[in-house]
């Protein structure tokens, strides 16, 4: 039976504080977003990235991401390299003005944003594996017994395991090099040496030219054999 | 516009406790004492405890990218009726009454992934004042409408809430609520984009199902909402 007639509902005491969140414009040199269609449970870029200066209050950042399409609030994982002012002006990601490049992760649990900084590269640092993947099998994440989780890796490093992203796959991801609060075509500083998705059940494979689009102000070149493609991008 | 309900204050917990102590039966609103002046309020249906979720002077997505792929609903999922046999599995949970203002507007098979596996799927209801179609669920909080998710209990309920929050070091942006007898959390959410609203969202399990709401709207209004199911 219902209790509708309970007079003590919650009397509730409101405060409605303003909102203080700082938001940037974004210029992105590319992005990579979009539907395909398929099962998708992992996802690898390999970054070349270059020297630069970031002005005071520019944030530039080369995320790749695996976005979860729910209902509960368009979750996602990404995992790149970034300078500049912190990402998502979270205060766990410090900024970095300094020569190097700091490996971040970040992403959206249960509609709340969160960034974690690993280690600083070099500010021309080659090669850099950094790769977003559904882990093997249950209790994979420490301390966790539940569904696999998604890990995140640099240099074949795991770096984290996210437990709390309940989701086996995707068909929504994506990859790119954008600034903050910069301008359009300033410099991005990164190469994709090579752009990589994983299907469930299968192997990495590489990532259709047909899925690269630019914005205004920046060149992409699709570079390679087909059996190692990587994205160029300039202003 | 931009609103903001970053922070509320329910009841007391020594109320809570009174009610309790008053013998009060959860679920079903009943006491067994006619003798209170006061109307007797079973756990999670009477006033609720003092709770503070500060709004967080500096947290959001990054950039459009970090902002995640949305598709609208109507794209991403399947339009059904709450009646519908293809939504049997969750056996729906039907509100007795919309959020004060709106209507049910409708009803949507959403899956978690492209496997489409049924405990993968949500079950989503929008109450609003017009279409969904269309929107995707930030535009949807946008409009001021709400949103009901619920699936087969696959083990996100308010522990689980709770937990993956502290995993990513947010934990304040939650708080344990009671919604008739099961614990809920209630998470201040951030908003998806530089203009867009900061929504609550209320977490919880029934032991059938796992349910959420989430609503730009003063969070009591939403624990409220909630406990009409099962007060």
């Amino acid at each position: 039976m219902r209790a509708v007639g309970l007079a003590m509902l919650t009397a509730a005491v409101l405060a409605v504080p303003a909102d203080a969140g700082v938001y940037g414009s974004n210029t992105g040199a590319f992005t990579n977003d979009g539907s395909y269609g398929l099962t998708i449970d992992g996802l690898a870029t390999f970054q070349m990235l270059h020297q630069l200066t970031v002005p005071s209050g520019v944030t530039i950042a080369h995320p790749g991401q695996v976005n979860f399409q729910t209902a509960a609030g368009g979750d996602f994982l990404g995992l790149g390299t970034y300078k500049g002012q912190g990402p998502g002006q979270d205060p766990t990601c410090s900024s970095n003005y300094g020569t190097g490049w700091t490996v971040y992760a970040d992403g959206r649990v249960l509609g709340v944003y969160f960034c974690q900084p690993f280690q600083v590269l070099s500010g021309n640092a080659q090669s850099q594996s950094l790769i977003i993947q559904r882990a093997a099998g249950s209790g994979s994440c420490p301390g966790d017994p539940g569904p696999p989780g998604w890990i995140v890796e640099w240099q074949l490093v795991e770096l984290e395991c996210f437990s709390n992203l309940r989701f086996s796959s995707t068909q929504w991801v994506s990859a790119g090099a954008e600034n903050v609060g910069g301008t359009t075509g300033m410099a991005i500083g990164l190469s994709y040496v090579q752009l990589q998705f994983r299907q469930s059940g299968h192997t990495y494979e590489y990532w259709p030219s047909r899925y690269v689009q630019s914005d205004p102000g920046y060149t992409i070149t699709y570079t390679g054999t087909p059996a190692k493609p990587g994205v160029l991008i300039a202003p | 516009m931009k609103r903001d309900f970053g922070s509320l204050r329910v009841g007391s917990t020594a109320l809570a406790t009174l009610a309790l102590l008053a013998g009060c039966v959860a679920g079903t609103g009943q006491s067994s004492t006619s003798a209170s002046v006061s109307p007797p309020a079973a756990l999670g249906c009477g006033p609720s405890t003092v709770v503070s979720i500060p709004v967080p002077t500096s947290s959001g997505p990054l950039t459009t990218l970090g902002g995640s792929v949305e598709f609208a609903l109507s794209q991403a999922g399947i339009s059904v009726a709450v009646s519908d046999s293809r939504a049997s599995y969750v056996h729906p949970l039907v509100p007795p009454a919309a959020p004060a203002g709106l209507s049910p507007v409708a009803v949507y098979l959403v899956p978690w992934s492209p496997n489409g596996a049924v405990p993968e799927t949500d079950l989503v209801q929008v109450f609003g004042t017009k279409a969904a179609d269309g929107l995707t669920i930030d535009q949807i909080l946008n409009e001021g409408d709400w949103i009901l998710g619920e699936s087969p209990a696959r083990g996100l309920g308010a522990a689980e809430a709770l937990r993956d929050l502290a995993k990513v070091g947010k934990q304040a942006r939650a708080a344990s609520v009671q919604v008739g007898a099961f614990s809920a959390t209630l998470i201040l959410q951030d908003p998806s984009n530089p203009a867009g609203v900061r929504p609550f969202g209320l977490y919880w399990s029934d032991g059938g199902r796992d349910l959420y709401i989430r609503a730009a709207a003063p969070s009591n209004q939403l624990v409220d909402f909630a406990r009409t199911f099962y007060c």
